[in-house]
């Protein structure tokens, strides 16, 4: 009965967490959006001001990835799909910002 | 979710043969967006002046529509696995409200492109602009039809909090889509 209890009181207090995160994670996401749109809006220029938008993009993708797809629950091969093809389009696109 | 929390499982929420697609989809949008930077590199006057020819206001609500979708979507799934039912319905409600909502801003946007005789082929930006968005489009409709059939099946008891691999997995669907265009905004609206 004790261990039924602590169980579920277990499952209680997680759910709670995981629901408080999420919203954290929202309200960073909406945060970071309308800094993007204000840094285009801006008129700024140049090369820091891109790659600085196309790191911010990189942040919110990998926020989607770790607590909306829940992948930072998981281990091994399926752990990391979406993080590596993050990684590989942050390196095609700051070379071609570059070049 | 509760041994997800405390143990990291070996395999993904939702259907893997979900998650195969989700990545061909992935390397589908990952080749676009490279082959937008790098034609780019010839082109760059040429993007900069007709990026500011874009309605950046309405990228800014697409992108809040759709993060504001997916939050709704993870608090359905959340919901569901507490057996809340109807709560886990009004959440995905919400969230097709908000999915609707990106498909009606970015018709009025295509709309007010074609009504002005833009095409593909007015030039290289343009090709990029419209067959990217309009590609991410079809997968938005794809996804709304998706989470209208979770809403229903929600309604029908189809899951409660032993089973859930079905809004999940659709779920997962959703927030490829959410990225690809967390992506797509910054890198031709703004960049």
């Amino acid at each position: 009965m004790a261990n039924f209890v602590s169980a579920s009181l277990c499952n209680v207090m997680n759910i709670k967490n995981t629901t408080t995160i999420a919203t954290i994670v929202y309200l960073t996401l909406v945060i970071l959006t309308f800094v993007t749109y204000w840094l285009g809006e801006s008129g700024a220029k140049g090369l820091s001001i891109s790659l600085g938008v196309f790191a911010l993009a990189l942040i919110k993708g990998t926020m989607i990835s770790e607590h909306f797809m829940q992948l930072k629950f998981v281990s091994g091969f399926w752990r990391f799909p979406v993080l590596i093809w993050l990684v590989i389009l942050a390196i095609v696109i700051f070379t071609a910002f570059n070049t | 979710m509760s041994t997800a929390i405390l143990n990291k499982s070996k395999y993904p929420s939702g259907d893997l043969a979900v998650w195969i697609f989700i990545i061909a989809e992935l390397l589908v949008f990952g080749l676009f967006f490279s082959s937008y930077a790098i034609t780019r590199i010839n082109n760059i006057e040429l993007f900069e002046f007709y990026q500011l020819t874009l309605d950046r206001t309405s990228a800014l609500l697409n992108t809040l529509a759709l993060i504001s979708s997916s939050y709704f979507v993870v608090r359905s799934v959340i919901a569901i696995k507490q057996n809340q039912k109807k709560s886990a319905f009004n959440w995905m409600l919400l969230a097709i409200v908000m999915g609707m909502a990106f498909v009606v801003i970015k018709t009025i946007e295509f709309e007010h492109h074609l009504s002005q005789d833009i095409t593909l082929s007015t030039n290289t930006f343009y090709m990029f602009y419209l067959s990217l968005g309009f590609f991410h489009y079809l997968h938005v409709i794809l996804g709304l039809i998706i989470l209208s059939v979770i809403a229903i099946n929600i309604n029908k008891d189809a899951y409660n909090n032993k089973e859930h691999s079905g809004i999940e997995s659709g779920a997962n669907y959703w927030h490829m889509v959410d990225l690809v265009w967390l992506i797509l905004f910054p890198l031709v609206y703004v960049m």
